[in-house]
């Protein structure tokens, strides 16, 4: 019954299919995902058929010019089954050419577009957290000064120096928009961003990290030695290419608040479930009055993080009436999503951990799975403590948070 | 000021929700508040007997605005204002400035919306008992005085049993009896917002317990009125303007037409009491953006370690967290405000499930909201503690807003009761005999 009002019925649809699909080809098989990547291309190649990941590209292109709003829904279903999944179908639909897809850089569209529209799995990568200096990269008020890999303008080419750290999809990405500056005392004038091929000489990749959480995506280290990239995959130039980067900070706050109410959705079913069959004090223990104070704060929390959820992706589908998306309202009502959502997924899945007793822990049982995906919602993107500055900013001005 | 124009309101009351006219609507309030209300709200806890600062106000609200109306009929000579998120945005800028002020016109409307229910409804009985009831009373508020309804339900011994859906009405203990043409209402309520101070109370009824839904009644009675009496104004932490006092019913005989029984009067009550849930919400997101404005602008004027208190970090964060909060908070209310509007797609406001939608965004921003405010004071010191520096009052009116309705308990198993089948009645194995 939520969201009937925000909801077409191609976005019913979507939602009914890659419900079934968690269902089906995700859920029983997570461990077996987690522990072996090939199985993982199976699925994001099963996702390919269904026609996800042209999705998100302009028809033109052979793509099915989708909403932000349907991009949701997936990333909500598919995180459901597991994190990690959702988190490269929703890069992999679109996130990261959007920018050009918006500017009309047809240069870049023509480029990189037609490997996802192709019928194959392919990968698109954020190469923007720098390895020295962390979340200052991304922190609007350095006005680029905190971003350390450069670019500089070559003849038609531009040449590019640094490493990223924690980019997912690195070494296996068809592209990498990468954050770069072409003068760290421009402000945000010196932001680039630019469209690196794969294959570009002077671009290797680290370890794959190990993880805790998300083991279904690929983090690692991205180098750039001397890389060069014709000037006309630099995203729009300086100043846009400023606004696009504070743009990329809304939109991935976003698609990670998906991911943590999928996460949430899922502990939910599984302590429902549990809790209707497990007896104590001669009743199922969730007629136990405590029990359902918890129950309902799960249930609360949910539609709290829906609400918050999709009226932001409805506002990120019309931007004519609620942008520009790089403006500090504008940051600051997504950051407030994120930053609710991220907390609201860990709450809910260590309330629920509760009723569960040990079997929470137990890898022979789904939950702890959710204990572990939750997490990372809070601590990527900058973190949460950012993400308050971001929402604080819309309101007064603060200066700094470096 | 609310500006309408910027782009930080386009995204806190997006289009898809707010319509221009509702967005006059709640310009014009939102003007009226800056004007008559914020100047003076540090004083209105001290307006002991209301007739400084409170009355006044409410006369210019209610009687200029013409909001006592709201609920009232056009047939009648009212606005028939029914747009949920219309009384949402209006019950979120009142409480911008006092929660107290936002109850008193809430219960108004509260207090009249079972006969205009009644009335709209296709159900010749219920349309029959509106029309008999605001042929009477309508006048009254669509008036130049100041006129007051109360929905008067609340009882010492079962409180927020008497609007749990799963008792039936088996625990109401003010008795109605049909005798002749007219209705006799005897017991005592408690606690009821208006209660003292209305013209008009809707009073919750049962002609016998044991028979559940089928003899429960909805009966109205005015003020003055022979036999109806009350005790003192009960002394509060918080939202002065909003009166309460015990309503002692001791004989009260009215006419038959002004009352209503059987499962149709239940139909009414649950879908009254369904009603406010998105209402206080908003009430506790004006009431936390009341507060929010204040830590701001005190935050940015303070200096502290050489720099204004908010461009330290740590109050940054609190004021990012509140701003959040309000944020996620606001877009909830609206959404579950439209959804009451369009009962045609989410269902009427007593079934399971929007019963459970209401009560879970109730009582998580009124559990919250408090504890915001509270975090919200750490960055004021002692000098948040001092009326008129304007923010003590929101803590201490965010606890009140927290406990009504029922509170948040009751909240919490109607959310679960929309997934399984809880059993939350006061009646059934360790738990109380059914009336007999």
């Amino acid at each position: 019954m939520n969201l009937e009002h925000i909801l077409t019925d191609e976005d019913r649809q979507i939602r009914e299919t890659i419900r079934e699909f968690a269902k089906k080809e995700i859920i029983p098989n997570a461990k077996k995902l987690e522990a072996d990547y090939s199985l993982v291309e199976e699925v994001h190649q099963k996702l390919v058929d269904l026609g996800i990941q042209a999705l998100g590209y302009p028809a033109e292109y052979g793509g099915g010019d989708g909403t932000n709003t349907a991009l949701g829904i997936i990333c909500e279903e598919l995180a459901k089954g597991d994190g990690g999944i959702s988190l490269s179908a929703g890069i992999n639909w679109g996130i990261i050419l959007k920018p050009a897809i918006v500017v009309k850089n047809k240069t870049v569209m023509d480029r990189f577009i037609p490997s996802f529209c192709s019928g194959k799995l392919a990968y698109a990568c954020l190469s923007m957290t720098d390895e020295a200096g962390g979340a200052d990269s991304e922190n609007p008020l350095l006005q680029g000064s905190g971003i350390k890999t450069t670019a500089k303008l070559e003849g038609n080419e531009y040449v590019i120096n640094g490493s990223k750290a924690w980019p997912t999809h690195s070494g296996i990405a068809e592209c990498y928009l990468t954050i770069c500056t072409t003068d760290p005392n421009a402000g945000d004038e010196g932001v680039a961003l630019i469209y690196v091929p794969k294959d570009t000489p002077g671009l290797t990749f680290g370890k794959p990290e190990k993880k805790m959480l998300f083991k279904t995506s690929i983090n690692s280290a991205v180098y750039y030695d001397n890389v060069r990239v014709p000037k006309e995959y630099r995203l729009a130039g300086p100043g846009m290419d400023a606004n696009f980067y504070h743009f990329l900070e809304s939109g991935t706050g976003w698609h990670s608040s998906t991911m943590a109410l999928g996460i949430a959705e899922r502990a939910f079913e599984i302590v429902l479930e549990y809790t209707g069959t497990r007896m104590g004090g001669f009743k199922p223990v969730r007629q136990h009055s405590m029990v359902a104070g918890i129950i309902a704060d799960m249930a609360i929390g949910l539609d709290m993080m829906r609400a918050s959820v999709y009226n932001l992706s409805c506002m990120m589908d019309h931007l004519d009436i609620y942008g520009p998306p790089w403006s500090p309202a504008f940051i600051s009502k997504a950051a407030a999503t994120r930053v609710f959502a991220s907390d609201m997924a860990v709450e809910i899945v260590n309330k629920g951990a509760e009723l569960l007793g040990s079997l929470a822990i137990s890898e022979d049982f789904p939950y702890e799975k959710c204990l572990r995906d939750a997490k990372v919602t809070q601590l990527w993107l900058g973190g949460q403590q950012i993400c308050r500055y971001r929402v604080a900013r819309g309101y007064y001005d603060l200066k700094n948070w470096a | 000021m609310l500006d309408q124009t910027s782009q930080w309101y386009k995204l806190q009351y997006p289009e898809c929700f707010v319509n221009e006219e509702l967005r006059m609507m709640q310009k014009t309030l939102a003007d009226f508040v800056d004007k008559e209300i914020m100047p003076v709200r540090d004083q209105i806890d001290d307006d002991v007997t209301h007739e400084k600062i409170v009355t006044p106000i409410l006369k210019k609200l209610q009687v200029g605005l013409g909001y006592q109306k709201n609920k009232i009929p056009k047939d009648f000579g009212g606005n028939q204002q029914l747009s949920m998120v219309g009384d949402a945005l209006m019950q979120e800028q009142m409480s911008r400035a006092d929660y107290g002020i936002s109850l008193h016109s809430a219960c108004t409307d509260w207090g009249l919306v079972p006969a205009a229910l009644a009335y709209l409804s296709p159900s010749p009985t219920g349309n029959a008992w509106g029309k008999a009831v605001f042929s009477e009373f309508a006048p009254k508020f669509t008036g130049k005085e100041l006129a007051v309804a109360c929905m008067n339900f609340s009882e010492e011994d079962s409180a927020c049993d008497v609007e749990n859906p799963m008792n039936e009405g088996r625990t109401v203990k003010v008795r109605a009896e049909l005798k002749g043409n007219e209705w006799v209402v005897n017991g005592n309520k408690l606690w009821a917002s208006n209660a003292g101070i209305a013209d008009l109370n809707c009073v919750v009824c049962n002609m016998d317990p044991s028979k559940g839904i089928d003899a429960f009644t909805l009966v109205y009675v005015p003020e003055p009125w022979p036999g109806v009496s009350h005790g003192e104004f009960e002394v509060k932490c918080g939202a002065n303007a909003d009166r309460n006092t015990p309503t002692y019913f001791d004989n009260v005989r009215v006419p038959k037409e002004w009352g209503i029984q059987g499962p149709e009067a239940w139909a009414i009550f649950t879908n009254t009491v369904s009603a406010p849930m998105s209402l206080n919400a908003a009430n506790a997101v004006g009431l936390l953006q009341g507060a929010f404005d204040v830590l701001v602008e005190y935050t940015g004027q303070r200096v502290a370690g050489g720099k204004p208190v908010n461009q330290h970090l740590h109050a940054a964060m609190i004021l990012g967290e509140m701003a959040a909060f309000i944020s996620v908070a606001r877009a909830a209310v609206l959404e579950l405000a439209h959804q009451y509007d369009h009962m045609d797609i989410y269902g009427m406001w007593n079934t399971e499930s929007m019963m459970a939608k209401g009560h879970a965004v109730h009582a998580y921003i009124t559990r919250t909201v408090p504890d915001l405010v509270s975090r919200g004071l750490e960055l004021m010191g002692s000098f948040g503690l001092v009326r008129e520096n304007g923010y003590e009052k929101y803590y201490r009116d965010a606890v009140v807003l927290k406990i009504v309705l029922g509170g948040s308990h009751l909240g919490y198993f109607e959310a679960c009761k929309q997934f399984y089948d809880l059993d939350y009645s006061s009646f059934g194995p360790g738990k109380l005999k059914k009336p007999a």
